[in-house]
């Protein structure tokens, strides 16, 4: 987490940074906006899964993070609710831990009612067909994105961020070829992303004391 | 072998310690590097696969300013540290995380790096943090010079004469590196992308090969300065006072929560460790050369505990029970242990449970470790993780059976009362300005609302607490929905069912908590020496010291 952004070669207004600076920065920005750290923790999973995906991770993040702040789902059968649209993340985590459970993908099909930025979703499902392995589809709008164990997503239609969807999620049973994971693992965002994100996980930190400082070296000096 | 199974009855589980016992702070800050230590299996590897060294560049002025790559060949790939040597004002070497120049900054290059690497790199290395490496680099670090020492072999070597070994071991090292950052730190290639090579398979051989290079490059550097001001007078350091020099590490807070925040690593490095010592404690008898390579080992670390020189009262308290334990270790194999009885080692490991404290208990855990290396090296396979189950959290396990595991594994985590000062007197956090780990005084200073999540005690106590509340057949799926707060709690314990070793058992934030333990852990586990506290929670350590330089394992080290 660079205060300063890191310059890009290529074009002046695009940053690369590898998996682990993708998932140290979501991983702080999560809980900078409000979020527990076990949610941050897999807000950064989520980040670098659709980073190696080669898709939006940081729109996605930033417009869930910057967002108003969305409701849990209410896991029933069949069919997921809330009050108002559904928070991605708490949904995405909700679908992976009910897994198994009889709301859950194992015993029928999901629709998730109102999701805002549904693609966010995409990298809990497919932990679930890891954990369940089997194949799963997920339709949103003009979306279809087909998930296999441990594969990457073949994707249909348009699954930028937009609008809030009614998401489904269901159990496949044929197999499809799937594309292989890209061979170099770099995140793009643009200097605007990185200073949104660097300022909500700024809002983890603490301003350094004189006490803080001087407890954090050596008693004394370094020439010798 | 098949890792997974380590943590089954592989017929040493009579012989292991328990999770209990080897995950308190006290004995895991009393932790001695081993064979099974990252440097030394490095070292093997390149041994055995007879890698070869070179110095492709040497370019260095009058005043040691210049760069120099040193390049490591293995059977399948190479890899290059590239050093830029600067002239740094004395006013402005700091070790701490803070500074902005060095002695030294150095990166290792996946490969051979061509003149646009190199100069990509001149553009970015020097200024480490605020700089920008790429995937094709494994690790960014950065050294200074331990100053006297530094000056005295120039002055010593010039005149035609070799420095003075008592000043060399007492120093320890020319160089100190001040920060090695690997794992796709600022730009770098990540751990993922080069965890399936072999000779990456163990954690931090990048960042080990790079300190060992930069050991090398020290004594270059000086041999160079050297030769400048002496001319034909000047000579090179012995054999003896090179072997004498390692390369120093000073470090801080920083690498604290690494092993909190990477459990599964934590318990199989442990987990590696504890297998190997139940596995020599296991042997039905003792060979004679097996007997000699411990006597020998006993003595090297008597001789080391000699020269293991420190200042800090608790680290003083520790050499004399470390010195005092070794004495009565030796003794007790001269005239007491019988070296023909049945299960010779596991009766010399249960006298030192009550013979010796705990600091010469566990020099004794690599002591016997080191002269079994066909038993035990084949372990180092396994300290690496896929710590992507972490996330796999099971959501259908119910509230009971949730508590149930908090009761095995966690009673250490109930017992402080969190509520008291001195039980919560401390936090983690990172620094606004140098976004730097520190641990802050709770009820005195400002910012614990900002608090990392390093106080696992206290999470577990609090989720507990939320169990006795719920329904006990409530999955806790539905309880992470209404209390996701509790998600990191409920993940550890989950986690720690099938890792024994993955927790530090003891309370992160309390009033008697001694950081440098933790930080000695991960040092040993290095393969750290001449540990030196310069406050409880800044260190000097030593790498590679009495080890061999590239030249003496794969030929001469070729222009």
């Amino acid at each position: 987490m660079n205060k300063t952004a890191p310059a890009s070669v290529a074009d002046p207004d695009s940053i690369f940074l590898s998996l682990s600076e993708i998932s140290s920065l979501t991983y702080r920005a999560t809980r900078g906006a409000g979020y527990e750290w076990g949610e941050a923790d897999e807000a950064a999973f989520a980040s670098v899964w659709l980073s190696r995906a080669g898709l939006d991770w940081a729109g996605t993040i930033l417009a869930m993070l910057w967002g108003a702040r969305e409701h849990p789902p209410l896991p029933a059968r069949g069919r997921w609710t809330a009050a108002g649209q559904l928070c991605p993340l708490r949904t995405g985590i909700a679908l992976a831990d009910f897994a198994h459970l009889p709301e859950g993908l194992s015993a029928q099909p999901v629709e998730c009612v109102a999701v805002a930025q549904p693609l966010l979703i995409v990298p809990f499902v497919a932990r679930l067909a890891n954990s369940l392995d089997r194949p799963i589809r997920v339709f949103w709008t003009d979306a279809e994105v087909c998930l296999e164990p441990g594969q990457p997503p073949l994707i249909g239609g348009s699954v930028d961020a937009g609008k809030p969807a009614d998401v489904t999620i269901a159990c496949a049973d044929t197999r499809l070829a799937m594309p292989m994971w890209p061979q170099s693992h770099r995140g793009e965002l643009c200097n605007a992303q990185y200073g949104d994100l660097t300022a909500l996980a700024l809002r983890t930190t603490v301003p350094t004391s004189i006490r803080s400082q001087a407890g954090a070296g050596a008693a004394g000096g370094d020439n010798d | 072998m098949i890792c997974a199974d380590l943590d089954q009855d592989t017929g040493t589980a009579a012989y292991r310690r328990p999770a209990s016992e080897v995950m308190r702070l006290e004995r895991l800050g009393s932790a001695h590097p081993m064979r099974l230590s990252f440097l030394r299996i490095l070292l093997r590897r390149m041994v055995d696969e007879k890698w070869r060294f070179d110095r492709p560049v040497f370019d260095l002025d009058e005043r040691g300013v210049g760069r120099v790559v040193y390049r490591a060949t293995g059977p399948e790939r190479c890899y290059s540290l590239v050093c830029f040597a600067h002239d740094l004002p004395a006013e402005l070497r700091s070790d701490r995380v803070i500074a902005t120049a060095w002695d030294a900054t150095f990166a290792l290059f996946d490969g051979t790096p061509d003149d646009a690497d190199l100069d990509r790199l001149a553009a970015n290395v020097p200024l480490q943090e605020a700089g920008r490496v790429s995937c094709r680099e494994l690790s960014l670090s950065r050294a200074n010079r331990s100053v006297r020492l530094f000056d005295h072999v120039i002055d010593k070597l010039s005149l035609g004469m070799q420095p003075d070994i008592e000043q060399i071991t007492a120093a320890g090292y020319l160089m100190r590196t001040t920060a090695v950052y690997g794992s796709g730190k600022f730009g770098a290639a990540d751990r993922h992308a080069i965890a399936e090579r072999p000779e990456m398979l163990c954690p931090f051989q990048a960042e080990m090969l790079s300190v060992w290079f930069t050991r090398l490059f020290s004594v270059d550097l000086v041999e160079h300065l050297a030769r400048i001001r002496g001319g034909d007078k000047a000579v090179r350091l012995s054999t003896v006072n090179r072997r004498a020099l390692g390369v120093g590490n000073s470090t801080g807070l920083g690498m604290a929560p690494f092993l909190v925040r990477h459990p599964i690593l934590l318990n199989n490095w442990i987990m590696v460790r504890e297998e190997a010592l139940a596995r020599v404690r296991s042997q039905l008898s003792a060979s004679a050369q097996v007997c000699a390579g411990f006597d020998a080992a006993l003595t090297d670390a008597i001789e080391n505990a000699r020269l293991w020189h420190s200042e800090h009262p608790l680290q003083l308290e520790k050499l004399a029970a470390l010195r005092g334990g070794l004495g009565l270790l030796a003794e007790h194999v001269r005239t007491v242990w019988d070296r023909q009885q049945d299960h010779p080692w596991n009766a010399l490991w249960r006298w030192s449970e009550t013979a010796l404290p705990v600091e010469a208990q566990e020099a004794l855990v690599a002591l016997m470790l080191e002269p079994h290396g066909e038993l035990v090296d084949g372990l180092a396979q396994c300290m690496a993780a896929d710590e992507a189950p972490a996330g796999d959290l099971d959501g259908s396990m119910n509230a009971s059976e949730l508590q149930a595991l908090i009761s095995a594994h966690y009673d250490w985590a109930l017992r402080p009362d969190y509520s008291a000062a001195a039980d919560s007197a401390r936090f983690w956090y990172v620094s606004e300005d140098k976004l730097e780990p520190r641990l802050g005084e709770r009820y005195e200073e400002p910012g614990s609302e900002r608090e990392l999540p390093l106080d696992i005690g206290r999470q577990v106590a609090a989720l507990d607490a939320a169990l006795k509340d719920c329904p006990p057949d409530m999955p806790v799926a539905r309880l992470l929905l209404q209390k996701p707060e509790h998600r990191n709690a409920v993940c550890r314990v989950q986690l720690s069912a099938r890792r024994p070793f993955a927790e530090i058992r003891d309370n992160l934030i309390s009033a008697d908590l001694m950081p440098i333990d933790m930080l000695r852990c991960k040092l040993a586990f290095f393969g750290a020496t001449r540990f030196d506290p310069r406050s409880d929670r800044w260190v000097r350590i030593s790498l590679f010291q009495g080890l061999p330089y590239p030249d003496e394992i794969g030929g001469q080290v070729t222009e």
